[in-house]
């Protein structure tokens, strides 16, 4: 009975984990290219939660399909963002990065709050309560499916990132923006797209996650907190980094609610946190994006 | 104009103190009075901040995490072990100066977003842990100060202790008018410490590790001891602060006190006023708190979250617009303008 509850809590974390790595490139992935942190990480994915839930509340059209109406118009949101706001202080000093996304994840939150109250929605769809079972692990399958679709597009963003031209313009900005700029990449441009495409992963993440959770106003700060964690793991900026740290931190919080009852999960993942900085202060992978 | 408008500095901080210490007697208005008590909680809040974030650099957004514990330390102690809350105000302090050195020593080795991303973790950590123990920290219920004096004690609360104490010795008045005082000391206090900071050796070490951490180091400063000291000051003043919430609203639960929102209001607090200055906070606070009172009164009741939506859009317009400050920018246009000498 043990053995198979904990090897449920390892196959839920597993699949878990891929959705927390998709959720976490897009942190990443900006904060590799920019070298600023996104406070308003999180509530991006809920702006991505929302627009799915409204889409799907008045067409009922299946919440995958609105992927492809949730991940370009978050695109254009990161797009604008970055133009409204952090091109304003993008190299200034450390205090203007950090408040400005501080105080656009204040705005967004509430906001959200004013415009759709505090309830608590979901998507519900035909397979919403349908279960994989094999042997005595069961697997929800709308969990099964964001998995499956978070490790589909996570494998996109790398391919992207190492075989296309602007793929690697990003990298190269990433890696040294000077040196790029002398090879005449715009490093602005690239900070643009990552901001973008950052917000697009994580808009798509949230679609997923709001098949088999519920949204709410500040939803965000909680997988914010997820994020920063499962990109440190990873390291700082590193892509594959985020794609091992997700698993392992969903495996991680798996075992720490069956150890220390679930409301504590976010407990244990934070140990996790001050774990790595302790023994592994660069993460998993390094700096490295790929 | 010029130099009918100087003013000497000492005559000024006389007047401004006189001032202040006839307020609540001249101005028998008890929301007034509030707002003003409100004002100094903020700024002594916000200048504790100021320490870590605005003279180290190092930007923290779990400040909730030691104002909470500041709260709780001392209010448990009331609690259980009748101890005065003036007195758990120093317990409360220890307790989140040891959290302090919990969080700095695995960050300030490290350099990047390290801090800021691990004291949002911590504040959030202790808000859980709150919740989940609450046969005994009272849970998401929260606490509440029993009462005595002219006071009836409210609600059947289950003491452990019975309380022997008067409303004197334990700080518990009808009026709002000592808690008026009592914040505005502890305001006093931190003005002068910071000032006293500011002017030392330890507070240019302090810029030092701000303006460039690697010089800094090569000139021989031990960079991590030194966020470390700055940040346990600051802990310990946050805590402080975290008790007299105590002492004046007389209740607290997890939900208010760990808050990210309160982490980063005084944030705001620090920022809007000016970052390393010894008046910014203050200023800060005098702007902020009497705003934040009216939006909440015009909009809290029928838009919940307008005004913290408003907030979020002021922190983000000042750190384009004025990201040193609204102090440096006054001290500018009043020496440029030979107000003062």
């Amino acid at each position: 009975m043990e053995v198979e509850l904990i090897a449920q809590m390892i196959v839920s974390g597993l699949i878990i984990g891929g959705f927390y790595s998709l959720m976490s490139i897009g942190l990443s992935l900006i904060f590799g290219v920019t070298k600023m942190v996104n406070f308003a990480h999180g509530e991006f994915m809920m702006l991505g939660m929302y627009l799915t839930y409204w889409v799907w509340h008045f067409t009922h059209a299946d919440p995958y399909m609105l992927l492809l109406l949730s991940m370009p118009t978050l695109f254009l949101f990161g797009a604008l963002v970055y133009k409204a706001l952090v091109d304003r202080v993008i190299g200034g000093i450390d205090e203007q990065q950090i408040f400005l996304t501080v105080g656009l994840s204040t705005f967004l939150q509430n906001l959200a709050l004013l415009s759709w109250t505090g309830t608590y929605r979901t998507v519900t769809t035909a397979y919403s309560m349908a279960i994989l079972s094999a042997g005595f692990v069961t697997i929800s399958v709308p969990r099964f499916l964001a998995f499956i679709c978070s490790v589909i597009l996570s494998v996109a963003i790398t391919l992207f990132l190492k075989f296309t031209k602007t793929g690697k313009a990003m990298r190269a900005t990433a890696e040294d923006m000077e040196a790029a700029m002398l090879m005449g990449i715009k490093p602005r441009r690239m900070f643009l797209l990552s901001f973008a495409i950052g917000s697009a992963l994580v808009g798509g993440a949230g679609t997923f996650l709001v098949s088999f959770y519920y949204t709410w106003p500040t939803i965000g700060s909680i997988f914010t907190l997820l994020c920063f964690v499962t990109v440190v793991l990873g390291g700082l900026g590193s892509i594959v980094g985020c794609m091992i740290a997700g698993p392992i931190i969903g495996i991680v919080e798996g075992l720490g609610s069956l150890a220390l009852g679930a409301e504590m999960k976010l407990v244990v993942v934070y140990a996790v946190f001050v774990a790595t900085l302790l023994f592994k202060p660069r993460g998993l992978m390094g700096k490295r994006m790929l | 104009m010029g130099s009918k408008f100087k003013i000497r500095k000492n005559y000024l901080y006389i007047a401004i103190l006189t001032a202040l210490l006839a307020f609540p007697i001249v101005i028998q208005d008890a929301f007034l009075v509030h707002i003003a008590t409100m004002i100094f909680f903020y700024a002594l809040l916000a200048s504790a901040w100021n320490i870590i974030g605005g003279y180290c650099g190092q930007f923290s957004l779990g400040h909730a995490a030691f104002f909470g514990l500041g709260a709780y330390t001392s209010m448990l102690l009331l609690l259980y072990n009748s101890v005065p809350l003036w007195a758990g105000m120093f317990a409360g302090g220890l307790v989140a100066a040891a959290c302090a050195i919990m969080i700095g020593l695995p960050c300030f080795r490290l350099r990047g977003p390290y801090f800021t991303l691990s004291s949002i973790g911590i504040a959030e950590s202790l808000r859980l842990i709150f919740l989940k123990y609450r046969d005994f920290t009272g849970g998401a219920v929260g606490l509440e100060i029993p009462r005595f004096g002219s006071n009836p004690m409210i609600g059947p609360y289950p003491l452990p202790h019975k309380f022997l104490g008067d409303p004197i010795l334990y700080f518990q008045f009808d009026s709002k008018i000592p808690y008026y005082y009592f914040a505005l000391g502890m305001m006093f206090i931190m003005i002068l410490i910071t000032s006293r900071i500011a002017r030392s050796k330890l507070g240019y070490y302090f810029l030092s590790i701000k303006e460039d951490q690697d010089a800094a180091e090569s000139m021989g400063i031990p960079t991590t001891r030194y966020k470390l000291i700055s940040l346990l000051i600051s802990a310990f003043f946050t805590a402080c602060g975290g008790t007299y919430y105590a002492m004046y609203f007389r209740y607290i639960d997890p939900d208010f006190v760990f808050a990210l929102s309160l982490s980063v209001e005084i944030a705001l607090v620090a920022i809007i006023g000016g970052l390393g200055t010894i008046f910014g906070p203050v200023l800060g606070a005098a702007l902020l708190v009497p705003a934040s009172e009216e939006m909440r009164a015009w909009l809290g009741g029928t838009y919940a979250g307008a005004h913290l939506m408003i907030y979020g859009l002021i922190l983000m317009i000042a750190v384009i617009i004025v990201p040193e400050g609204l102090w440096p920018r006054l001290r500018r246009l009043i020496r440029a303008k030979g107000w003062w000498e």
